[in-house]
């Protein structure tokens, strides 16, 4: 398959603030590629420069083989969808949608087929239409601002943090609605710092932190590169002493900080499990229980530091 | 360019200022309510002064002074003054004079007459005059101070004259009567009823037509100040706060170049302005009746209206140059006010030209909205000819496409630079 998205030593600076620092991401077509990272790790000015609206620093990023800050061409085969919905809240969501179609240079007939296609997908009823975006709640922002970015047809779909603070409903719409673009071959980038979006939706992950591409693969893939399999997560009455935590130090494990009384200690093989109930045998313990290695862990293991 | 796009903007901000209250107020409705206010405290129909009302207290020294009543008959309608509507005389009799003029200093009063008992002695009329001086009226104190020395010196006239007609009919034989009764009726006539024709003039035309033209030339007063508000203000305004809200790094996601945005952005302001002030023009020149001294189709027409699309221009350039290089939106709608408020106070736009202080004078005769507010003015209400206003004008417009080439290279040129100052903020 083609990479539909490459970058080559990307950095950009602001000022005196380093935004990326020298990532190399590759995107092929068809996949959805998740950008992983906490607040400031990176991701969104990648998503900018991917959707032509913010120039490198230095080095350099191909869409489609075109540098899309550079580009207008290319970018009618894009839509971002920011963060920040970028929608006027003075307009409907059906006027919103077709003047972004329009900046994308869609017909209006071409617009109003694709949003036939889009609607039931994503309930869009008839707030979308009659009631003006200021009236809006926040999934319905959401459908709205997605929905524009689906009004150009794009081959390749930019969304920064497009889950972040929906219900669960509505986080299922947006997941089901990414997946059956995926099945048409569209090309899905998206950021975000939630695990469970990531460990559903992406093909390949690439983690980001203060700038850098510190792991990528597909959520399988990245958390066999950690060496772990399986994780004991703890939960105490009381905090757990220095002595306790020297004590639960297995050869072949690590012990992740999970706050307040909790510990979450992760391994290779599964005897280890049986090891550390032994060891906690002389303290009351609330919870024990056993799972496979995580995302949010595999991402610990790389970063130094929990999202979650 | 793809005037598709081009439309689409312009479709976008006149929905967004239709819709938006507060946009609608300022825009479109402000204007209106300040045109009318105008026109009521500026150019009323009646006459500005207002009638003139003068109080007097008169103190007699003595119950029992001698004509009394007939004096202040006479003295509250002098000359049969009270046919003119808009002067009034009232006089009260007060019997203390310390309380009169205590009146007289706290301002309820414009003069108090003094009346001696002997006011009518041999030594000829004696009266004391207190007026009240010092007012921001200086015009009323000098009125009533004239009124009331003419009036007692005719009342003096005519005490003579009385006595005179006495003493002839107690002294003159029978016979000679009828000769010296002649010539005492024709004094008494020459005294009384001198044969003076007041006649009003004003300066040069009609109270109509200065009515009229006072309005003309506060319509395109307010009219300028809504292009300067919209397009100065508004401008600025529009740039920094669409990229601090994010609608600009939405918008260049797209196919939309920066040109075709910013294209689409000066017609749909010009497009907007003309929106704006279009009621303004009819409220004051159809409706209040302000004076259009060119005819609708005349080349002057023509001209008046190519100003009027260069101001427009104008006022959006500066605007745009303001948002691209202020720091923040706050600093954007400081700078854009001072430059606001700074031209209509200090340019003639508030108070005309020529009653400015001449410091003030040299700012209107070089700002360029000065410049071209007067060319319009002066043209359109006062039917100038276009010759008289030629060359300050085609230095207005130069500078005023120049600024408009500068706002759109700054715009195009600086474009990144504000996307990523909001990334950064």
């Amino acid at each position: 398959m083609d990479d539909v998205l490459v970058s080559e030593k990307l950095v950009k600076k602001f000022g005196g603030v380093v935004a990326l620092d020298g990532v190399d991401v590759e995107v092929r077509s068809g996949e959805v590629a998740v950008l992983l990272g906490p607040n400031g790790s990176g991701k969104s000015t990648f998503l900018k420069i991917s959707a032509g609206v913010v120039e490198p620093t230095s080095g350099r990023l191909l869409v489609f083989g075109r540098e899309p800050y550079r580009d207008v061409e290319v970018r009618g085969r894009i839509s971002y969808m920011p963060q920040d919905a970028g929608l006027y809240s003075s307009l409907t969501g059906f006027e919103n949608y077709l003047f972004y179609a329009a900046m994308q240079e869609v017909d209006r007939g071409r617009a109003l087929e694709i949003l036939e296609m889009v609607k039931d997908e994503l309930e869009l009823d008839e707030w979308f239409f009659k009631r003006k975006v200021g009236t809006y709640s926040g999934g319905m922002k959401r459908k709205t601002s997605l929905a524009v970015a689906l009004g150009s047809d794009p081959d390749l779909l930019i969304l920064d943090e497009p889950t972040t603070g929906l219900d669960p409903a509505s986080r299922r719409v947006f997941w089901r609605l990414i997946e059956r673009l995926k099945r048409t071959g569209k090309t899905v980038v998206l950021a975000t710092h939630l695990f469970e979006d990531a460990e559903y939706l992406a093909d390949s992950i690439v983690v980001m932190y203060r700038g850098r591409v510190v792991a990528r693969g597909s959520p399988e893939e990245l958390k066999r590169k950690t060496g772990y399999r399986y994780a004991v997560d703890v939960e105490l009455s009381s905090e757990p002493s220095k002595a306790l935590i020297e004590k639960l130090k297995l050869p072949g494990t690590k012990m992740i900080p999970s706050g307040g009384f909790r510990l979450t200690i992760i391994g290779n093989s599964i005897d280890f499990v049986s090891e550390v109930e032994e060891r906690l045998r002389s303290v009351r313990v609330v919870s024990f229980s056993m799972r496979r290695l995580s995302l949010g862990d595999a991402y610990f293991l790389f970063t130094g530091v929990r999202l979650e | 360019m793809r005037w598709g796009k081009v439309k689409a903007i312009i479709a976008r901000d006149l929905k967004l200022a239709l819709r938006e209250k507060t946009k609608l107020f300022w825009l479109f409705l402000f204007p209106l309510i300040l045109l009318s206010g105008y026109t009521a405290l500026f150019a009323p129909r009646s006459s500005p002064q207002g009638g003139i009302v003068i109080n007097i207290a008169v103190v007699p020294e003595a119950c029992g002074v001698e004509g009394l009543e007939e004096l202040l008959e006479y003295m509250r309608n002098p000359w049969n003054i009270s046919e003119r509507a808009d002067f009034e005389i009232n006089v009260t009799v007060v019997g203390d004079l310390e309380k009169a003029l205590k009146s007289l200093k706290k301002g309820y009063l414009d003069a108090v007459v003094f009346i001696p008992e002997d006011f009518m002695s041999k030594e000829g009329l004696t009266v004391r005059i207190y007026v009240l001086r010092g007012t921001p009226n200086r015009v009323k104190e000098q009125l009533v101070a004239s009124y009331l020395y003419a009036f007692f010196s005719e009342t003096a006239n005519y005490a003579a004259l009385g006595m005179l007609s006495s003493y002839i009919n107690a002294t003159v034989p029978h016979e000679a009567r009828p000769h010296v009764a002649e010539f005492v009726n024709k004094a008494w006539k020459l005294a009384s009823s001198p044969n003076i024709e007041m006649i009003d003039v004003t300066p040069g035309e009609e109270e109509a037509d200065v009515r009229s033209r006072i309005i003309g030339w506060m319509t395109l007063s307010v009219m300028f100040m809504n292009f300067m508000f919209g397009g100065i203000l508004g401008g600025a305004s529009a740039i920094t706060s669409e990229i601090r809200r994010g609608f600009l790094h939405r918008l260049l996601s797209t196919r939309l170049e920066p040109s075709e945005y910013f294209m689409g952005m000066t017609v749909s302001w010009i497009i907007l302005l003309t929106l704006a002030t279009t009621p303004v023009a009819i409220l004051g020149f159809l409706v209040y009746g302000g004076s259009l001294a060119v005819e609708a189709t005349s080349v002057e027409m023509l001209f008046i209206l190519s100003l009027i699309l260069v101001v427009e221009i104008l006022t959006f350039s500066l605007g745009v140059l303001i948002g691209v290089f202020a720091k923040s939106p706050e600093t954007a709608s400081l700078i854009a006010n001072l430059i606001v408020w700074a031209t209509m106070i200090g340019g003639g736009f508030w108070i005309p030209k020529f009653m400015l202080p001449s410091f003030l004078r040299m700012f209107a005769d070089v700002n360029i909205l000065s410049v071209l507010f007067y060319a319009v003015t002066e043209i359109a209400v006062y039917g100038r000819s276009i010759g008289d206003y030629l060359i300050p004008t085609i230095v207005a417009i130069v500078v005023s496409l120049i600024l408009f080439l500068a706002a759109s290279v700054a715009y195009l040129r600086y474009l990144p630079r504000l996307l990523e100052k909001a990334e950064v903020s």
